[in-house]
């Protein structure tokens, strides 16, 4: 654990430098995805990954945050920067009302993670309904690079704003890990029932947990909206989004401060990999891929941070990997309950 | 379990052995990049489109390749976009390092949009086969052309139809229900018929959408029998607008004339051949291939015996993308993108498979003459009878 910090600097100095030494559009539109992809995963492992809440409908998040900012720039002409503000405030309050329907009425397990679901469809239906979000036509951002709008006709800015945005939610999501709220969270993982005796507010301290992973998410959105200038409800609030989301986090580790992002990293690569390999033969990058996801989830369930604490943090932090090794067995326990 | 892994790993990295060995070959070959939905819930579609450009590639290349290169082969690279934008968007990148001279593509108009700009970004020409949305060509794009005719022209196409319908027939057409899908396909074109339809006096009762997986649309069945419309006016897939046109039929009130508008079940190969109890006299407002050119029968013909399946609009579409792009490359007489850019915009293309005028490209990069035709299914075959010069069957007029 002491080699860490050195560790840290090493891969923030070839983030930084990456789009110095590679010119390539094509390994820079890859780097800025594996970002985003760690960013959007970051912030649900912050709901579902510490507080052991797992969601499945982030898409609810990630589309409010994308929609809010790209309605109030090609309807008002406000800056898609303080739409991200906006969007991120709305998402907060939606999370809000989530949590207070499904933490209020005890729902719990699987049956949390149906709620979220299903509130993800039902804005999904409520934005293809409506004509002010033009329905299912979605929404076309006209493209005028001006940093004040939030577009750039360099690929290198966006870049570097993803890679600020990430190291942002992950100097965060750190800091909660270390703070009570982070160790409260953790302790409604393992056992909400017993964290509750012991005088944690569990209501509150979720409560916390999925407005600040539900602004984040939208964060993202507004990002992607931004760099992709067109959305629409199907690209934004469909369950593949939501699995997109988790997905990193689950691989990399969720309820680790690293797993999202080295989730992110070898799981988009290898997306776009086994395409440039197989792309000849359809479907079959899509199968590698899946074959890559079946083995990480057989052999490293914990995710791969989750799995290289327990091997190498035995000696130091035997207690920790303790805790964590429990984790996995109360997680099945609150599943079933 | 570890071997069985070892051993997983170890074919993985022999399969990509292979496949990168086939990159080298020929100096003297053009590429061009044919980006579609091969995969997910388009894939069926995809293959169909991407197919039918192996099939114009193929003809080049027998004839001799690209003439004023030297008789240089056309390659083509096929990328699939699995109906993800920012799938597009990466595949788009991947063609540019693979140095394709142009694209076509993509279907999905939430992928073709973002794939286009990603191609204007990079200066590759990008010929669009199938895309509905408006917004495709008006964004004031140098590289971006489009060879079918947009939601807009559609609607026009079908009110100006209708009208021609009215004319004709004995028992006048007055009031129709939209039945739609619920994308951005079925909602664009709805939308603009009901706007339109005020000018041509014709009285929308209700524009009912329907999700395009729904397992029931019995509720839409029981609006149009409360309302009791002349016509049903449907913009829907295979599957959904196989259960309307069954409803419809099942139920105890039938309508004058059903009529599709780009409607994915009328024109379905599928509907057509299988439904014929159901399907008599259906009309179908869509883009298809010219009935009357010789050129497009052959081209249908062996489509058909090369791939096994019925030539749809969609393949048609691709076809002739991938023929103009070439015929493009051919009076550019370069590979430079820019060349074939400019070539491309001066495209006056007169041997083409469309019902339609030369096909010439106006300056937001739209076919100007592209049109759709008024169809209608006759004794389980799938007929043009409106405009005159294309048509090979007369109209089976509304008698009900």
């Amino acid at each position: 654990m002491k080699k860490s910090p050195i560790l840290i600097t090493l891969a923030l100095v070839v983030f930084a430098i990456f789009p110095l030494v590679v010119k390539d559009q094509y390994y820079m539109h890859i780097a800025i995805l594996i970002l985003y992809y760690a960013l959007v995963s970051q912030a649900w492992n912050i709901l579902s990954g510490y507080s052991g809440q797992f969601s499945f409908g982030h898409a609810a998040f990630f589309g409010t945050g994308a929609y809010t900012s790209s309605i109030l720039f090609t309807k008002l002409g406000m800056s898609p920067w303080i739409g991200l503000i906006i969007g991120a405030v709305i998402a907060a309050v939606i999370g809000l009302f989530i949590g207070y329907l499904s933490f209020r009425f005890k729902l719990r397990g699987v049956f949390f993670s149906l709620g979220t679901l299903a509130f993800a469809e039902i804005l999904r239906i409520i934005i293809q309904n409506f004509d002010v979000f033009n329905k299912t036509l979605g929404v076309l951002i006209p493209y005028k690079p001006d940093p004040l709008m939030f577009q750039f006709s360099s690929r290198t800015t966006y870049y570097y704003i993803i890679l600020i945005f990430a190291i942002a939610v992950t100097a965060l999501v750190y800091y909660i890990s270390r703070s009570k709220l982070g160790y409260n969270l953790v302790a409604i993982r393992e056992n909400e029932d017993a964290a509750q005796s012991l005088g944690v507010n569990t209501y509150k301290n979720k409560m916390i947990a999925i407005a600040i992973s539900a602004s984040l998410t939208a964060i993202g959105g507004t990002f992607y909206a931004q760099y992709m200038l067109f959305i629409e409800p199907a690209t934004t609030f469909s369950n593949d989004v939501s699995i997109n989301i988790l997905l990193p986090a689950i691989i990399g580790g969720a309820g680790t401060v690293l797993g999202p992002i080295v989730g992110s990293l070898i799981i988009i690569p290898i997306g776009e990999l086994t395409t440039t390999w197989f792309g000849n033969f359809v479907g079959v990058n899509l199968m590698a891929y899946g074959v890559i996801l079946i083995l990480v989830m057989l052999y490293l369930p914990e995710g791969i941070v989750g799995w290289f604490q327990n091997k190498f943090g035995k000696k130091k932090s035997a207690k920790k990997n303790k805790d964590s090794s429990i984790s996995g067995g109360e997680e099945v326990g609150t599943l079933k309950n | 379990m570890k071997k069985i892994v070892f051993f997983m790993l170890a074919t993985l990295l022999i399969l990509t052995g292979c496949t990168g060995k086939a990159q080298s070959g020929e100096e003297n070959i053009v590429k061009i990049g044919a980006l579609h939905p091969l995969s997910g819930g388009l894939a069926n579609e995809g293959q169909e489109m991407r197919d039918a450009a192996r099939l114009a590639v193929k003809e080049v290349n027998e004839a001799g390749g690209i003439k004023s290169l030297g008789g240089a082969k056309v390659e083509l690279i096929e990328a699939d976009h699995e109906g993800a934008p920012e799938k597009g968007m990466s595949e788009i990148q991947r063609l540019d390092r693979e140095k394709v001279v142009g694209v076509i593509g993509a279907y999905s108009s939430g992928v073709t949009l973002p794939a286009t700009q990603e191609a204007e970004r990079a200066g590759i020409p990008f010929v669009v086969d199938i895309a509905t949305v408006e917004e495709v060509t008006e964004r004031g794009f140098k590289y971006t052309f489009r060879v079918q005719p947009p939601a807009s022209m559609m609607a026009e196409n079908f009110l100006e139809y209708f009208d021609v319908l009215n004319e004709m027939s004995e028992t006048p057409l007055e009031t129709v229900v939209l039945v739609h899908e619920d994308s951005v396909f079925g909602t664009s074109i709805a939308s603009l018929i009901e706007k339109g339809a005020s000018d041509h006096q014709i009285d929308v009762l209700d524009n009912i959408p329907h999700a395009a997986t729904a397992a029931d649309i019995s509720s839409t069945i029981n609006k149009i029998n409360r309302l009791k419309p002349d016509a049903v006016i449907a913009t829907t897939y295979l599957r959904d607008g196989t259960l309307l046109v069954n409803g419809l039929n099942q139920s105890n009130f039938q309508p004058k004339v059903i009529i599709g508008v780009a409607n994915g079940a009328f024109s379905n190969t599928a509907f057509i051949n299988d439904e014929t109890d159901i399907n008599q006299h259906i009309m179908d407002v869509n883009y298809s291939i010219n009935p009357q050119s010789e050129l497009a029968l052959e081209v249908s013909q062996k489509y058909e015996d090369q791939f096994n399946k019925h030539m749809g609009p969609n393949a048609a579409y691709s076809y002739t993308a991938t023929k103009v792009l070439i015929d493009a490359v051919e009076r550019a007489g370069s590979t430079d993108r820019a060349k074939i850019q400019e070539a491309l915009s001066e495209t006056n293309l007169t041997e083409h498979i469309l019902p339609q005028d030369t096909i010439v490209f106006d300056e937001s990069g739209q076919n100007a003459n592209a049109q759709a035709v008024l169809n209608q299914i006759i004794n389980g075959e799938t007929k043009v009878i409106y405009p005159d010069e294309y048509k090979n069957a007369d109209p089976v007029l509304p008698t009900k």
